[in-house]
């Protein structure tokens, strides 16, 4: 039986790359740009601001590495920290807005983006657990290795 | 201003967290890549298919039996009925999920129920 296959479209993978090394580049920034006296300097100063730094960092290049190869594998190991950078980045904000509006609304748009990542975990999760499920399944049976050829 | 702070410092646990998520997560690709499973969307459709296989298999081993048992006038014929019918139906569903979302979709139905009995044709 034949049935019509379709990988992720072209389009889909090259805006992936781009939202992911978004996470990446901004990663960046906050590793090399100046020390300020932003948020995240007063609440995460020293190693956590670093830790931070790393979660964005890690998360958005597997990300990219998922979405320039088209596996799911790189999304998720990425996805959890950038939820994380992202969920922590926006309630920092959203704590110490300082009374400014802008601040806590972009608070909540990264809370929001964290939300979305956390989806996006679950989602490529449960294909991991399926295929190693199945994988281990064809392996009781001892027929063939499971694998995709 | 100091509880702010506080509450600010507590930000440091989910960040450990995502961490340990990270670790997590990297086991769990590394338990992929040892295991030599493919990780990209043709795999999952061609695992559906297989999976399909794999139910079209059984209900034809099923039908087999149903047939032995009736050659053989045994009284379990219900038993085989319904094994025939689970996997049919299974696979049926199966297929619909994959033809319903264009082939691209790696999702699979839920399982249906045990049929109490099969019904009429």
């Amino acid at each position: 039986m034949m049935w019509r296959r379709r990988l992720t479209p072209p389009f889909q993978r090259f805006c992936r790359f781009v939202f992911y090394s978004g996470m990446a580049v901004g990663g960046s920034i906050y590793l090399f740009g100046e020390e300020g006296r932003d948020i995240l300097e007063r609440t995460l100063g020293g190693p956590l601001r670093l830790l931070f730094v790393a979660l964005l960092i890690v998360g958005g290049l597997c990300g990219m590495f998922s979405a320039a190869v088209d596996r799911y594998i790189g999304e998720l190991i990425g996805t959890l920290p950038l939820f994380t950078a992202m969920g922590v980045l926006g309630l920092g904000l959203m704590i110490g807005n300082e009374g400014m509006a802008s601040r806590f609304a972009i608070g909540v748009i990264l809370f929001g983006t964290g939300a979305h990542f956390l989806g996006r975990f679950h989602e490529v999760n449960r294909e991991a657990d399926k295929a190693i499920r199945h994988h281990r399944a064809k392996q009781a049976e001892g027929g063939s290795n499971g694998r995709a050829d | 201003m100091g509880v702010l702070t506080e509450i600010q410092g507590l930000l440091a646990i989910p960040l450990f967290g995502g961490l340990a998520g990270l670790i997590w997560a990297g086991a769990k690709a590394w338990t992929l890549l040892r295991a030599g499973i493919r990780t990209d969307q043709q795999a999952q459709i061609a695992q559906r298919e297989r999976w399909h296989q794999d139910l079209l298999d059984r209900a034809e081993r099923a039908e087999q039996e149903l047939a032995e048992e009736r050659r053989l006038h045994v009284i379990e014929l219900d038993w085989w009925q319904r094994q025939v019918y689970w996997w049919r139906m299974r696979a049926a569903d199966l297929e619909a999920a994959i033809r319903g979302f264009g082939g691209g979709d790696a999702s699979i139905p839920v399982e249906r129920p045990y049929p109490e009995r099969v019904p009429h044709e």
